[in-house]
């Protein structure tokens, strides 16, 4: 795995949302859920194929998000102008800018590339769409008078979708792999991997160990891993991406053991809902200080290596959202209701109606007597 | 009706080898018989789905990312309900990307307003309307295969539209006594309807005093209090396609009555052609045609649900030539 692109997505991770907060208390930043603790699922990422592969990523997934759209910005070279580029572009999203690529400012999503998928702030609803999506590729594919090269997706794509373990207990969730469980019993092709974040808390609402057994019951394979561990991560992500392309049937990886840091948004109240120590505890559990010693531990990077690249980044995600802050937001109407729908293909108006020469206008008197003396003349025909 | 409506949705899959049918007992001709015979021409794009709005809707919305064109289709107009946040899914994601791509689908609502398996359940009449989602109804057959062959058009420029089916029309040949009045020819090749058309019922003398405004089942019922009233041909029936949004069609027919009567099938209150009164009554320099000026009335739908074995709720012609009656005072 490359290592130093990995630090610097973890780090870039950290630091987004540690700015986004800056930018909300300072009045310029407007989202705020954060990614804290989940950092190290960038490595999901790498497992990949960032050409063919599609991804609906949870609001929570920005580090999967960085690597991603990283590794497809550089070509794989992981050139710090591309980084840059893209920590521009999520800063433009905190700040609602309208040169924000995703969605020019309506809203604050993770995304981008032509083969990511919106999510909205509504839970789990991106499953049932990535269902879609690979179910309909593999229709797609195989119909005769389609054209695989004008089709949007590559054959052997696998569809991504992440969500968090609160999600789960969302009907859209349970709804979209049972249609991934029912399509695979049909031996329709669908691969699906579902990528499941778990924290054991959603919101204010402990999960109590019931994740386990929800997964349990859903019948869809499954590849586990400890989702503060990059190499693990990486491993559980590339079997299932591995075992779905191949077998094209639906999968999920459970990244297990996550700490959540910082409350869920900025406006959380954790101190109503969570002890002195499990709060300390979160803050303890510090991912990117995890992915740091890994880091240095694989003898590619050094400490003192690492501080710079700290300081370098940090600097550059402050300039990141000072620009982005600065740019125009939406402003006009027009601009916002043109974009509720693409624009209507013209039709020409048919006006005035057509009526053949001699029908009278259908529902009228005149176009009654008409009728009958037709169907008069019909049966007399016959 | 139903004829055509199986002839221009054949027509469009023989037209389009990218579009895809999905749905609940879709294959096996359908609960109205809409996709009668589609499913053994075209095997693999005429598709069965489980009973679960969610998935199919959401289905759809994937096949569409995927490159194909979906025809969704919700087999009771209800059951849209059990799918809504995919459906309103489905309207927000162009806004949500900015507006760059569009992801073009088809929804055909099925069994809406009276129909012959009654009850609330299987005779729903009101309408979601989100920003993003084209709303249309069609009263007859020879319209409907315009309108979709438009809806079609848009949905490959990545629009969502709903076309919305009344069931009470499906099978209807006569509409007064045994006069076949509502039997049509199905249209020509080329013959494509705008968002914007709407389609004056009245007499070739010239344009009569009121103006009814309606669509779908409304059609015919005013058509029916029509001739109920003492001068029919002082009546024009407007039919009124698109639900969605006010038709510039309506716009461009209203200006020349001092008399309207908006006969709404939905219920009161989520009803579409009061989202229009808005627009109509601004004056003709902002593009309205000052419907204050005019005597006008509003009849719609009980605002309850629908009791079985009755039509008691719905809109019916008495309330229509009360309508007519009202403005024409």
């Amino acid at each position: 795995m490359p290592v130093k692109p990995l630090l610097k997505s973890v780090i870039s991770t950290f630091l987004l949302h540690y700015h986004s907060r800056v930018a909300s208390a300072c009045g310029n930043g407007f989202y705020t859920i954060g990614p804290c603790g989940e950092e190290n699922l960038a490595a999901a990422a790498l497992a990949l194929d960032n050409d063919r592969d599609t991804a609906a990523l949870h609001y929570r997934h920005l580090g999967i998000s960085l690597m991603r759209g990283w590794t497809s910005r550089s070509g794989g070279m992981y050139d710090d102008e591309s980084l840059k580029s893209l920590l521009l572009d999520r800063a433009r999203g905190y700040t609602v800018s309208s040169l924000d690529p995703v969605t020019s400012g309506n809203h604050c999503c993770l995304g981008g590339g032509e083969l990511d998928f919106l999510v909205t702030s509504t839970l789990a609803s991106q499953c049932p769409p990535a269902v879609g999506r690979a179910l309909g590729n593999s229709l797609a594919h195989s119909l005769p008078g389609v054209s695989s090269t004008s089709l949007a997706f590559n054959k052997r794509s696998v569809h991504y979708v992440t969500l968090g373990d609160g999600s789960a207990a969302n009907a859209h969730f349970l709804a979209a792999v049972n249609l991934a469980r029912y399509a695979e019993h049909r031996s329709f092709k669908c691969p699906v991997v579902f990528g499941l974040s778990d924290n054991q808390v959603s919101i204010s609402l402990p999960n109590y160990g019931f994740l386990p057994k929800l997964l349990d019951s859903l019948g869809i394979k499954r590849f586990e891993c400890d989702g503060n561990n990059l190499e693990g991560v990486y491993e559980a992500t590339k079997q299932a991406v591995d075992y779905s392309r191949k077998t094209q049937k639906p999968s999920l990886v459970h990244y297990k053991g996550l700490k959540r840091r910082f409350g869920h948004a900025a406006t959380d109240r954790q101190t109503a809902y969570l002890s002195q120590q499990e709060i300390k505890a979160h803050v303890e559990a510090d991912n990117v200080e995890r992915a740091i010693e890994w880091g240095v531990r694989t003898g590619e990077v050094t400490y003192s290596e690492v501080l710079d690249t700290l300081s370098g980044l940090e600097n550059d995600v402050r300039k990141a959202f000072d620009a982005a802050s600065l740019e125009p937001k939406v402003t006009e109407r027009t601009a916002v209701m043109a974009q509720a729908s693409q624009p209507e293909v013209a039709t020409a108006r048919m006006l005035p109606f057509p009526q053949s020469a001699n029908r009278p206008t259908e529902g009228t008197a005149e176009g009654r007597k008409v009728r009958l003396s037709e169907r008069r003349g019909e049966e007399r025909g016959k | 009706m139903r004829k055509s409506m199986s002839r221009a949705i054949a027509e469009a899959l023989d037209t389009h080898p990218n579009m895809v049918y999905i749905g609940e007992d879709v294959q096996h001709g359908g609960y109205y018989l809409v996709t009668d015979k589609l499913h053994k021409k075209h095997p693999s794009r005429v598709c069965d789905f489980p009973p679960d709005e969610t998935t199919l809707i959401g289905a759809g919305i994937g096949y569409s990312q995927a490159g194909l064109l979906p025809v969704v289709e919700i087999p009771y107009a209800k059951y849209l309900d059990c799918g809504l946040d995919m459906f309103m899914e489905a309207g927000i994601l162009n806004w949500l990307g900015g507006g760059k791509k569009g992801t073009g689908m088809i929804f055909r609502l099925q069994g809406f307003d009276r129909g012959t398996f009654g009850g609330n359940f299987h005779t729903h009449n009101q309408l979601h309307m989100p920003p993003g989602v084209d709303v249309v109804c069609f009263s007859n057959g020879e319209d409907y295969a315009r309108g979709f062959r438009n809806a079609v058009r848009q949905a490959e420029a990545g629009r969502v539209v709903m076309l919305v089916d009344c069931t009470a029309l499906l099978n209807l040949r006569h509409l007064i006594g045994k006069d076949r009045g509502w039997e049509r020819a199905y249209p020509q090749e080329g013959e494509v309807l705008s968002f914007h058309d709407v389609r004056r019922y009245g007499s070739e003398k010239g344009r009569g005093k009121v103006a009814v405004v309606t669509y779908g089942n409304g059609v015919v019922t005013s058509l029916q209090a029509r001739e109920k009233c003492p001068e029919p041909k002082d009546i024009d029936v407007i039919d009124c396609m698109l639900l969605s949004e006010c038709p510039d069609g309506l716009v461009e027919e209203l200006g020349s009555y001092e008399r309207v009567v908006f006969a709404d099938i939905c219920k009161e209150g989520q009803n579409p052609l009061s989202g229009m009164l808005g627009k109509l009554n601004q004056t003709e320099e902002r593009g309205g045609v000052d419907l204050g000026k005019k005597m006008w009335c509003l009849k719609t739908a009980q605002r309850t649900y629908n009791p079985l074995g009755t039509t008691l709720t719905f809109l019916n012609v008495e309330d229509v030539i009360a309508g007519i009656e009202e403005v024409s005072k």
